[in-house]
């Protein structure tokens, strides 16, 4: 095993003992935090338990990992993700001012309505900065 | 853009998984290579093109579209 893969291990065991803590404590728990904490734990569960049982498969088939391997570094599938990664980006952009305008008429709190915009100011923001750095780049 | 994968992996009596694996690419993308719906990274070209040890411009044809 690569000091690569011990270290994500690591990772994934203390996220996997941090989703554990979790759902503990949420359910001793009392209040508006129970959900919370208890709908981050069982999602962080999941993450890191089924990373740490897809590296316990891997370990013992190395055909497997190194056909894992050539696929996540396929060039056509690098591609093809990126390609649905920005049509998602410009869906959403369709999809926002509307839900902003649902907000405005469901007559939510002020503060829930500027901080979906500062999601989305922030969505822009990452987009441009990234645009950038790559035309710097290349 | 036309080529001369499928041609010339055939004369080597090689399937598309195995040129894929030699390539370290999925057999997917050998499928599209050969089937003209993906244009491979000059990289990926240069490789097939060693691989086959014959030039780039031996393989993949190039056909200007549109124009004036």
């Amino acid at each position: 095993m690569t000091k690569k893969q011990d270290t994500r291990k690591i990772v994934y065991l203390g996220l996997l003992l941090l989703a554990i803590g979790l759902v503990i404590v949420g359910i001793f728990l009392e209040g508006r935090w129970t959900g919370v904490l208890i709908g981050l734990g069982a999602g962080l569960l999941g993450v890191s338990g089924a990373q740490l049982i897809t590296e316990r498969v891997m370990q013992g088939n190395p055909e497997l990992k190194r056909k894992v391997r050539v696929e996540e570094l396929d060039e056509r599938n690098i591609q093809i993700n990126q390609y649905a990664k920005a049509k998602a980006f410009d869906f959403f952009q369709f999809l926002a001012l509307p839900f902003f305008l649902v907000l405005v008429v469901a007559d939510v709190p002020l503060w829930i309505v500027l901080l979906a915009i500062a999601v989305y100011v922030a969505d822009w923001a990452v987009y441009l900065w990234f645009l950038t750095r790559r035309m710097n780049e290349i | 853009m036309k080529n001369r994968v499928a041609e010339l992996r055939q004369q080597q009596l090689l399937t598309q998984e195995e040129l894929a694996d030699i390539l370290e690419v999925s057999r997917q993308t050998i499928s599209s290579i050969e089937n003209g719906r993906y244009n491979p990274s000059i990289e990926l070209a240069f490789k097939i093109a060693r691989f086959f040890q014959t030039a780039i411009e031996d393989i993949f044809i190039y056909e200007e579209t549109g124009g004036k």
